[in-house]
């Protein structure tokens, strides 16, 4: 008994983690078989099913864009119609057109049926109106049941009231149905007394804050202007003042050494000019300028001033004092201060106006930029005020939390009691907009009321409430979303077969004249592709795929489900006609497994082969170099093979050139280079030719036999099961590598299936989840099939330790 | 019969050898010297079996050796000559190839100052209304002599394509002209007639101007050098208004012999000289260097060489290469041994489940839990990455870790721990079914009498595993363990699909990642031309994998004793 109960433990366990570790299976399974778009889908598994992912892949259908395409080459007689005659041209151009017309009145015998569908669907609505009426009352006033709350004694109650309405939350006219409103006038002491210094407080600091705010804003932009006026002033400053007043420097330098050194010079004779006069004024200027203001930036430049009105300060003391003003030596010093007046007159009177209005600016800025940085001190004290006091303003509120839930859960009750009232009367589906804006009412009466709310797992049901009047929105827009698909689509279909009966009569002509030469394009045909290629998606797809979106979303959110046999069809149908309609890009699945099966199928009969031949010496014989032989085939094996490439690719592309098929991006080259692989399967058959008795070749070869021909009619006839096994295994194993044939072919047409399904995973079809999974699996099962039924020669290889998974 | 069959065995082999020397003499030519040795070798190894009696086993082996020959041993030599040299982007040609490119290619061409220009007018064939590419040129030169251009002969090729061509100019006498008003307007050869179609001071050919640039001037023109009769050359080249001039050109670069010192001995040695400076090019490192007009050394083009060790010790010395390599070769451990481990504890744990008589259906379960093994591993891994492992799309993102957790999505491409978790992940799930395979197979061989001895002696069922069923078992599964290590070692489609060795290490000169395996490191060096190829470190690389292999594969020989079953 013990024993079974423990059984039955595993059994459960077993099956769980089995279900676990095959998930991926079941995903690939179930994800082939969405056609909505898995990866963007937010469930795990769909129950819209379809084959269409295999279809696509397998059996790909002319659809109309197809057929226009095609129906483009035949009239201009290009690939790859070439070379057929007019008759076949024209056959296969009526069998085109045949196709498009079908379409045409498949795509209208489709809507019609949706149409009825739809219809159904309403009238659906229609009869059950009361009841899915009902249903959203029901809802409401269970809403109305959860939201109930304790009622606060009526102090608080009133205080709270008279909060909200002060805050602006609530308006009077919200709220007078429900509370009697005198008495917010009655208790408006108590709010006085609780909150009214807080409120004055708090928006006293608010003006003040914003008092502040203003004049910082104003200051800054003054000291913007001055900061600009600043940088110009110092720009010039630096660039051109600065070094004129070093060679000014330079100048008064040598005169005052002229004064200085004792004079000891011929006499001469000086006119007596007014330079020094000029001079006398210079310095006045100078003397302004040193009194200048400047920032630290231009220490030097108001050194080079002092220095400057020090140097002419002490010529002019040394001047006035100097004796003899007639010698040649005076003459140099006053042709020295010639040139200086020369140079610094007007400059000077230049600079001290800007000098001056530098100083003036440099004034401002500081004084500016403090009152900056005190105003913005105090801002920042004045908001941590304000911070404080709305804390506790909140703190104080804490108080008086409940109450206020008890108000908005009295206005939701109200909210809700109205909507009921309301939506009594309404008739579906004609009301069902007017439904859908008191539900939308109702929701943020909801969503004020669960904001004051802390029990999640109680918003969570209340949510829940509201969110089973859903439906309502989804049908409206489902609604909306249909009729203007329905119509649009009509429109198109009549008018593409318009287009169709011109393409039709044109046809031929522009055949006959293609085939003469002369290639004429339909203009009918090239007006037709932008309307299906681009109008098609844009317009109508869009509201199809909504409309098809939203009916499933019915089937799920309706609260009644007779309607679903109908919104389903209308799902069907709809998935239908965009396959007719929209652009498909075209698939090489099955040329990639064809691709896989020659490469496979080949590799494996000549590597068995090959390796049938090899192995015969190795069991039968033996030589010298045979267990060096072994030795050195498995020694070779560990090479990493992915380095032969470089080699052979080099080599691939040079034979490529001289024998094209085996060259580089071609089948050809990749079965030779898989041929390299031949090592791996020879100890097998060696193993199985150990097991034959030799005894039956020494009577052979009694008989007259040659080894040869032991080996041909005997042996090998015996070993066929083993080197079927062993063609089947290199089969799977050519089959599924991925790296050499990712490096060889190039061309899309070329790939083999491995490569082909990478390309699945990668790039543009990264979430094309349905293709991707259909593409591994069709090319997985027959592996896993082949697998499973080989699995005795690969254990039983395994232990004995030659071949590896 | 039988005769006739020995001639004709005997022709075919001549024949065969005939045309295999003549294979190896032609791959010799072209330059594949590996190859052509190898070829060689076949050669004499074939005709030794075919006419040694004592070599008859030999025979049986000969498709067998072909195939193991050139697609096996030729690459493998491949690789250890490359892994001695500098193989890669920039790198590709051999010296030759490239001296002899610098020679010809009209790329490596000038326009001295004292050209000139001469004016040339085209004529093309037409089909119906539109031109051909069938044209004949005729020349003038500046003295107002005109000549037409003769056939273009090939002076060197390349990659299968014309490098280089020549041309003579020949005197218009020996051709038949048709002429109005002294205009040549078509020239007759053969049958055939060429009409006028562009000259580059002829405004009204102007509308032909882009048919004669884009189809004979720029593809063909442009490769051919003309000699004048003055023995000047010329060729195609564009002018300042974008049409195509003929100029006379001269060759940048030129042959010529210099002493160089070289190893202490003065070696007379051809160097290539740059025309316009008249100095000779630099080799260092297996490129050629010129110098622009500051000194400086100028990249031009670089040769195969070979370069001694340096790719294997840059692995230890340069560290922009040996801190990633390090990472890479301990996670490539890591990686090989958690596979192992994880597997193996996951295989055994399912064999001793099922290794029960009583239960149940336990073919069921073992067919079922055999089915990741028996998917195609690439298609698993693609399925994993591209369902499973995405960040934004994949359901274990968005399922389980942000839908049931609640928690931000994991980073399974870009965070190098996630990564490596993903990789673990993955492998474990495709591996685990051959070790519970191996152990299942090993425990029924255990007979029973040893646990019944056990029970009787009072042994716990822990003990029992520890002492009788492990010990036991590890004697059958050991080498398969080592076995696996060391296919997990290259397990390369696993990494590649799966993250593709990413994320990538930072600040380093080589493309390594945080999961990548030395065997994918490989790869991608080599094959992924992203940051450019370097055959030669990767060849270095995969001598060195190879080394690792077959250590691993050395010990589990000798724990299995699989030399012995050979000498049976």
């Amino acid at each position: 008994m013990v024993v079974k109960r423990r059984n039955w433990l595993t059994h459960i366990i077993l099956i769980a983690l089995a279900v676990a570790i095959l998930f991926p299976i079941v995903w690939v399974v179930s994800t082939s078989l969405r056609r909505d778009n898995a990866a963007f889908s937010t469930k795990l598994f769909s129950s819209r099913i379809s084959l269409q992912n295999y279809k696509d892949l397998l059996f790909p259908e002319q659809n109309v864009l197809r057929l226009l395409k095609d129906i483009e080459s035949i009239t201009t007689n290009s690939m790859p119609y070439t070379e057929k005659s007019y008759d076949a041209l024209l056959a296969k151009f009526r069998d085109d057109i045949e196709g498009l017309k079908k379409y045409s009145i498949e795509t209208k015998n489709l809507i019609q049926a949706t149409d009825k569908e739809y219809e159904n669907v309403q009238q659906f609505i229609n009869e059950n109106s009361k009841d899915l009426i009902k249903s959203l009352i029901e809802n409401a006033n269970l809403l109305k049941e959860k939201s109930k709350e304790n009622e606060p004694d009526e102090e608080k109650l009133y205080v709270a009231l008279n909060v909200l309405l002060k805050e602006g939350k609530l308006k009077k006219s919200d709220v007078d149905d429900y509370f009697d409103l005198t008495k917010v006038d009655e208790y408006e002491k108590v709010w006085e007394g609780l909150f009214l210094d807080l409120s004055d407080n708090i928006s006293k600091k608010e003006d003040e804050i914003k008092v502040i705010e203003n004049q910082i804003n104003l200051l800054k932009k003054d000291l913007d202007f001055y900061q600009s006026e600043y940088s110009r002033l110092s720009g010039i400053i630096n660039d051109s003042i600065y070094p004129q007043f070093l060679s000014f420097k330079e100048t008064l330098t040598v005169a005052l050494d002229i004064l200085k050194n004792s004079d000891n010079s011929v006499k001469a004779f000086v006119s007596e000019t007014n330079e020094m006069e000029e001079f006398e004024r210079i310095k006045n200027y100078l003397e302004e300028l040193s009194k200048a203001k400047f920032t630290d930036e231009f220490t030097e430049f108001s050194q080079l001033i002092s220095n400057l009105n020090n140097l002419s300060e002490e010529i002019l003391s040394i001047w006035k004092k100097y004796p003899d003003k007639s010698t040649s030596k005076y003459a140099d010093f006053i042709s020295a201060i010639k040139l200086f007046n020369l140079k610094a007159s007007k400059q000077l009177r230049e600079s001290v106006d800007l000098i001056k209005n530098f100083s003036n600016v440099v004034d401002k800025y500081l004084e500016y930029s403090n009152l900056l940085s005190v105003l913005t001190k105090e801002l920042e004290e004045n908001k941590l005020k304000l911070e404080e006091l709305i804390s506790e303003y909140e703190r104080k509120k804490l108080e008086i939390v409940d109450a206020e839930r008890f108000v908005y859960s009295v206005i939701l009750d109200g909210k809700i009691s109205s909507f009921v009232s309301k939506v009594e009367k309404y008739n579906l589906p004609k009301d069902i907009r007017k439904t859908y804006f008191a539900i939308k009412s109702l929701r943020t009466s909801l969503n004020n009321y669960l904001s004051y709310v802390n029990d999640e797992t109680r918003r969570k049901e209340m949510r829940k409430f509201l969110r089973n009047m859903d439906w309502v929105e989804s049908y409206m827009n489902f609604e909306k979303r249909y009729e203007a698909f329905s119509e649009d689509m009509k429109e198109f279909v009549e008018e593409f077969d318009k287009y169709v009966s011109n393409i039709e009569e044109i046809g031929p002509n522009a055949i006959k004249s293609a085939k003469n030469g002369i290639k004429i394009r339909i203009s009918a045909l090239t007006m037709l592709f932008p309307k299906i290629q681009s109008d098609y998606p844009a317009k109508l797809a869009s509201n199809l795929s909504l409309a098809s979106k939203l009916a499933v979303d019915l089937i799920d959110f309706l609260p009644l489900k007779g309607a679903n046999k109908s919104l389903k069809e209308i799902d069907k149908r709809l998935f239908r006609v965009d396959q007719i309609w929209k652009e498909k890009t075209e698939h090489h699945l099955l040329r990639w497994i064809l691709n896989s099966v020659i490469v496979a199928g080949l590799v494996a009969i000549i590597t068995t082969l090959v390796n049938a031949l090899a192995a015969y010496p190795f069991s039968r014989m033996r030589f010298r170099g045979r267990k060096y032989g072994i030795m050195s085939l498995l020694l070779i094996q560990m090479f990493p093979a992915i380095m032969y490439m470089v080699a052979l690719y080099g080599f691939l592309s040079f034979i490529g050139r001289y024998i094209p098929i085996l060259g580089l991006n071609t089948l050809g080259g990749l079965i030779f280079v898989y041929l390299g692989g031949i090592a791996f399967n020879m100890y097998l058959i060696k193993g199985f030719y150990d097991t034959i008795p030799s005894s039956l070749e020494e009577a052979a070869m009694i008989d007259g036999a040659t080894r040869w021909q032991t080996f041909w009619r005997i042996v090998l006839p015996l070993a066929s099961p083993i080197l079927a096994v062993v063609v089947i295994l290199s089969f799977m194993g050519t089959f599924n590598e991925f790296v050499l044939a990712r490096i060889i072919l190039q061309d899309v047409d070329k790939y083999t299936y491995a490569v082909g399904l990478w390309t699945f995973s990668t790039g543009p079809f990264e979430t094309e989840w349905g293709l991707f999974s259909a593409a591994a699996l069709i090319g997985m099962t027959p592996m896993v099939i082949l697998f499973l039924s080989m699995q005795k020669y690969l254990v039983g290889g395994l232990t004995k330790g030659s071949v590896k998974g | 019969m039988a005769k006739i069959l020995r001639i004709i065995g005997w022709t075919l082999l001549a024949i065969f050898n005939a045309f295999s020397i003549w294979g190896a003499l032609f791959l010799f030519q072209k330059g594949f010297y590996e190859l052509s040795i190898t070829f060689f070798v076949l050669i004499v190894l074939i005709d030794y079996f075919i006419f040694n009696r004592k070599s008859y086993p030999f025979r049986y082996m000969i498709p067998a050796i072909i195939l193991l020959f050139i697609l096996v041993l030729y690459p493998i030599a491949f690789t250890i000559k490359t892994a001695f040299t500098n193989y890669g982007t920039g790198h590709i040609m051999t010296r030759q190839e490239v001296v002899d490119r610098l020679l010809t290619d009209p790329v490596y061409t000038y326009v001295p100052k004292d050209s000139k220009e001469y004016n040339y007018e085209v004529f093309v064939r037409f089909k119906g209304i539109d031109p051909t590419e069938d044209f004949k040129l005729i020349v003038i030169t500046p003295n107002g002599d005109k000549y037409i251009m003769g056939e273009i002969k090939t002076v060197r090729v390349q990659a299968g394509k014309m490098l280089l061509g020549e041309a003579t100019l020949k005197e218009l006498d020996n051709f038949d002209l048709i002429k109005e008003e002294d205009k040549i307007i078509a020239i007759v050869e053969d049958g055939k007639t060429y009409s006028y179609f562009y000259s580059p001071e002829d405004k009204e050919t102007a509308i032909n101007e882009v048919f004669f640039k884009s189809k004979i001037g720029f593809p063909l023109l442009s490769k051919v050098e003309i000699v004048d009769p003055e023995g000047n050359r010329l060729s195609m080249r564009f002018g300042e208004d974008g049409s195509l001039r003929l100029k006379s050109i001269r060759h940048l670069y030129r042959l010529s012999l210099s002493e160089v010192v070289e190893r202490g001995k003065n070696v007379v040695k051809t160097v290539l000289v740059n025309d316009i400076t008249n100095k000779p090019l630099l080799e260092e490192n297996g490129t050629f260097y010129d110098f622009d007009q500051n000194g400086e050394k100028v990249p031009i083009m670089g040769y195969i060489s070979y370069v001694g060790t340096k790719n294997f010790s840059q692995i230890f010395t340069d560290p922009t290469i040996s801190g990633p390599f390090m990472k890479i070769f301990l996670w490539n451990f890591t990686y090989a041994a958690l596979s192992v481990l994880f597997t193996f504890v996951i295989g055994l744990s399912f064999a001793l489940v099922l290794n029960n008589n009583t239960l149940k259906g336990r073919s069921i379960y073992r067919t079922l839990l055999i089915i990741p093994w028996a998917i195609p591993a690439f298609i698993s891994v693609l399925i994993w990455k591209n369902g499973f492992f995405n960040e934004t799309y994949g359901i274990i993102n968005k399922f389980i870790v942000s839908g049931l957790f609640n928690k931000d999505s994991i980073q399974w491409m870009t965070n190098p721990f996630w990564a490596k978790v993903a990789v673990l992940i993955v492998n474990t799930w495709l591996g685990f079914p051959y070790m519970m395979t191996v152990s299942l197979g090993a425990l029924q061989s255990i007979p029973d009498e040893l646990y019944e001895a056990a029970s009787i002696d009072g042994a716990s069922k822990s003990q029992r595993f520890w002492k009788i069923t492990f010990p036991l078992l590890m004697t059958t599964v050991a080498p398969l363990l080592v076995g696996s290590f060391a296919f997990n070692f290259n397990n390369f489609v696993n990494i590649y699909l799966l993250t593709g060795g990413g994320p990538a290490i930072p600040n380093t000169s080589t493309p390594a990642g945080a999961t990548d395996i030395l065997i994918s490191y490989t790869y991608k060096l080599a094959f992924e031309a992203g940051r450019g190829q370097d055959f030669g470190f990767a060849s270095a690389i995969s001598i060195l994998i190879f080394f690792i292999v077959a250590g691993i594969s050395f010990v589990n020989f000798r724990i299995s004793g699989s030399f012995e079953e050979v000498n049976r």
